[in-house]
């Protein structure tokens, strides 16, 4: 099994809205060894390769708080009936679960507080100050799993 | 006793629409209408950019295939160029048309119509999409997502992104092939032709379970146009326009596609944004067309790779007496074809070395002030038309899209199932799929075909003959 995967997920031309590919590729940079996957949505096409680490990241925008919101999902075999427009991390989970049976046994939701969603490439101040601590705190994460497994 | 009957949203197509099923006096079903609500913009809006930016920008009109809007374009810059690009370019742009159609023929069977198919057109809605057929048949959906991921990892790997790629330009294309990634796409053939074969059996099967329903689906002549290669093969990238009417009779072919307008004209009406193309040479209303997999399965006189080959046969066996297979329904089994020979010939481009030629575009200056592209888009004929000053910028842009120049034909599929289903007493929710479904047969991109700017609230009304709201339900 592969270790850790990052996925930043959004529209990046539609500013704090590309908070989670931003966040993505700048984890990328800190650990060039760990894979990475930006897209604009989540996508059933994802569950394959998803199931083939132990942890993974999504990391995406969202439009409250004025801290990362983390959250552990845990995988079930329920995939729901929502479209496959609007995939949300747990669906996919479980669907990875469903159709490979196996899932990343640590999945972190990383929510990063946006507020400006017209259109632009950058983001706004705040949302910059957002994704340095989601890059933190999962740079910490990422960091333990290497050393963890390094040690065995 | 309501009038009118309206369906809105379309659900499971791509794009926003609704359905209106006008009933008269007696409730019998007088007439049918698909009504596009999205308006884009993107002929007005590209006036006054920079010819160089067109790939990149008209990709943007969809996600579903943007590669085709990437060849368009590029392929109408080269004209402007005057340039003759070089043959791994091009082989290279046969690829990524290729594995567009490999990705989006996919999803429109295994995501959007075959959860119909599978699980019933009378089945729960909540679980009549793909998470329904994942839990019903695991393995049929993880295939279905393969398929459809294989031909985006193919794009990917020419150009750097799965969805929006800026690889094609005018001239050819930005970079070579990367020869890494050429034995992992290797590998990964036999498991997607084995899943095209799958659903090919599937379909049959399909077509056995509903032979009762399936004359009704959209079972009326029309003409048939579409690409074919220099000597009639099936063609998805360049050669001529032919067109064919509901008896198999070629009416014209050996057309040049830079002079579409020449053959096809466009009218408006009040109730769509979508408009309505037609062949000029019939007129209006006669001189309705389809195009897509139907079309061009219907026109070519052979596909090139063996197993399509063999499907192409047992499909036109399939016209009876007439030499084209005229009912709308089919358009799923011709899709199917074209999803094989869509990874066979990948294979085969793949197989060849000169992929990796490292020569892959021409560079020149604005030399025409007027450019064409076109190519075969999942859905049909895709023509991109620019104008541009000597300095390259655009001053005036046509587009004419699949998807519009399948609209009458829509529009006729709709009233037909409508007119068999509809009697003026209950209307189950089966019905209304089944109209529907009658839409997805032609797999329709709006978001490509209408180019908008906002969508209107979606609900269903129900209206009686004096014009007030009887009924009211959202999806």
């Amino acid at each position: 099994m592969k270790s850790c995967l990052i996925i930043g997920y959004g529209n990046t031309l539609r500013r704090d809205d590309g908070a989670g590919v931003r966040a993505a590729e700048l984890l990328s940079k800190q650990f060039p060894a760990v894979d990475c996957y930006c897209s604009h949505q989540l996508s059933l096409e994802i569950a394959e390769s998803l199931a083939e680490y132990s942890m993974v990241f999504f990391l995406d925008a969202i439009r409250e708080g004025t801290e990362p919101a983390i959250q552990l999902l845990q995988p079930s075999e329920d995939v729901g009936s929502l479209s496959s427009h609007t995939l949300s991390p747990q669906q996919l989970l479980n669907t990875c679960l469903l159709l490979y049976k196996r899932a990343p046994r640590i999945a972190w939701q990383v929510g990063i507080p946006a507020v400006d969603f017209a259109l632009g490439e950058t983001c706004t101040e705040f949302t910059e100050q957002m994704i340095k601590s989601a890059v933190e705190w999962c740079g910490k994460r990422i960091s333990e799993q290497i050393h963890n497994e390094a040690k065995y | 006793m309501p009038k009118i009957i309206t369906i809105e949203p379309v659900t499971r197509i791509e794009g926003h629409a609704k359905i209106t099923i006008h009933l008269d006096d007696k409730n019998v079903v007088e007439d049918a209408r698909f009504h596009v609500n999205e308006f884009r913009g993107f002929e007005k809006f590209c006036q006054g950019r920079l010819m160089w930016e067109m790939p990149g920008l008209t990709s943007r009109i969809c996600g579903i295939c943007p590669a085709s809007h990437l060849i368009a374009s590029a392929k109408a810059g080269d004209e402007i160029l005057a340039v003759s690009i070089p043959e791994t370019a091009q082989m290279l742009r046969r690829l990524l048309t290729l594995a567009q159609w490999t990705q989006s023929h996919a999803l429109s069977f295994f995501h959007l119509s075959s959860p119909d198919f599978l699980l019933g057109f009378d089945s729960d809605p909540a679980k009549r999409n793909i998470f329904g057929l994942i839990a019903a048949d695991k393995e049929f959906a993880r295939r279905g997502i393969l398929l459809r991921k294989f031909g985006q990892e193919i794009i990917e790997a020419l150009g750097g992104r799965r969805i929006h790629t800026p690889w094609a330009v005018a001239g050819g294309v930005r970079e070579p092939f990367d020869k890494s990634k050429k034995e992992y796409l290797l590998g990964k053939i036999p498991e997607m032709k084995e899943t095209a074969l799958l659903a090919l059996a599937t379909i049959k099967k399909v077509h056995k379970q509903y032979e009762t329903e399936i004359p009704n689906f959209g079972n009326f002549r029309s003409l048939f146009v579409g690409l074919v290669s220099e000597d009639g093969g099936l063609e998805y990238y360049d050669g001529y326009l032919r067109i064919m009417d509901g008896d198999g009779n070629i009416i014209a072919e050996k057309l040049n596609p830079r002079k579409y307008y020449e053959y096809f004209a466009e009218k408006s009406e009040s109730w769509s944004y979508l408009k309505f193309p037609y062949y000029k040479g019939l007129g209006y209303q006669r001189g309705m067309y389809r195009v897509g997999p139907l079309a061009r399965v219907n026109i070519c006189d052979y596909i090139e790779t063996p197993l399509a080959e063999a499907e192409r046969k047992i499909f036109k066996a399939m016209a009876g007496k007439a030499e084209a297979v005229n009912n709308s329904f089919y358009f799923h089994y011709a899709r199917l074809i074209e999803m094989l020979f869509a990874v066979e010939k990948i294979e085969i481009l793949l197989n060849d070395p000169a992929l990796l030629d490292v020569h892959v575009r021409s560079k020149a200056v604005v030399n025409r002030f007027e450019g064409v592209g076109f190519c075969e888009a999942p859905r049909g004929t895709l023509f991109h038309h620019y104008w541009v000053d000597e300095n390259g910028v655009l001053k005036n842009v046509n587009m004419l899209i699949a998807t519009a120049q399948n609209n009458l034909a829509m529009n006729r599929t709709v009233r037909q199932i409508a007119m068999q289903y509809i009697d003026g007493k209950e209307i189950r929710e089966g019905i209304f799929n089944r109209i529907e479904a009658g839409i997805r047969c032609f797999d329709p991109c709006l978001s490509c075909s209408t180019h908008a700017l906002g969508q209107m609230p979606m609900e269903l009304q129900v209206f009686d003959a004096q014009g007030r709201l009887v009924q009211e339900l959202r999806r």
